[in-house]
């Protein structure tokens, strides 16, 4: 009969570790995967955008508002980033509940017959002894699998680098002609 | 928030169903939305949704397009304006 540090050995936790391993790596790579569609997906969304508003108070104090013709940029131009995700953590918790018994059962059974006639007797014993050995296993096994996610930033260069250059020349006035 | 990419016309409603709502109506079909995680579960297996994934706003990068559009149609540094 297998002892309980046998039963314990039994446990299959290095195919739990690499089944544990395999679907996070899956998982992960279906979120990289929606995150990375989504980035391509705001990089071809582009959206009018207003950058100024003039406000003009006339003499008379009426109030007007004039936009500045919009500009086109794509989401993620304008700071729109796809979520990308990590999984910081992973448990795995066995737990077993062995309850092993063994039970013995020994049964004797006697009898003794007689019998006197003329001149002779007989006599007989019976005895019938049998032996019942029982063994019971019970094993019970839960496993949990705990994983954690946490958001991660998105990849630096995911968007292009905004620089300006410059190249006008400056205003002259009366300080630097 | 997450971008979302319906099938239909009919986005809006489902995004309201799953208690979501509308931050930003791209087109009819395109839209940015706030969800609850199980509205955003609940739309991922809706065959009407053929995108949705979790986006965030980087301020900073939005402050810098602001300010680098802002100096284009400003006059140049330097001048007496």
């Amino acid at each position: 009969m297998a002892s309980v540090g046998q039963e314990l050995l039994a446990v299959p936790l290095p195919e739990m570790v690499m089944k544990l391993g395999l679907g996070i790596a899956e998982a992960q790579r279906a979120l990289d995967e929606n995150s990375v569609e989504t980035a391509q997906l705001l990089a071809d969304t582009t959206v009018p955008l207003v950058l100024a508003v003039t406000q003009t108070i006339a003499a008379d104090g009426t109030v007007s508002f004039v936009n500045a013709d919009p500009v086109n940029v794509s989401l993620l131009q304008i700071g729109l980033m796809p979520t990308f995700y990590q999984f910081s953590e992973a448990t795995i918790e066995v737990t077993m509940d062995i309850k092993t018994t063994t039970s013995r059962e020994t049964n004797i059974k006697v009898s003794a017959k007689a019998k006197v006639g003329f001149g002779c007797w007989s006599a007989s014993i019976q005895v019938d002894v049998s032996h019942n050995r029982k063994f019971g296993k019970e094993v019970k096994g839960t496993s949990r699998l705990v994983t954690k996610m946490v958001p991660v930033p998105p990849p630096e260069r995911i968007a292009p680098e905004l620089t300006v250059v410059d190249n006008r020349p400056p205003k002259e006035t009366p300080d630097n002609a | 928030m997450y971008l979302v990419i319906g099938r239909s016309m009919a986005l809006e409603s489902l995004v309201k169903i799953t208690g979501g709502e509308v931050v930003l109506r791209l087109n009819g079909r395109k839209m940015l939305v706030t969800l609850p995680f199980a509205g955003y579960l609940s739309l991922r297996s809706n065959y009407q949704i053929s995108h949705i994934g979790p986006v965030a706003v980087d301020i900073k990068r939005l402050a810098k397009l602001a300010e680098m559009l802002a100096k284009t149609s400003s006059p140049k540094p330097g001048g007496a304006g």
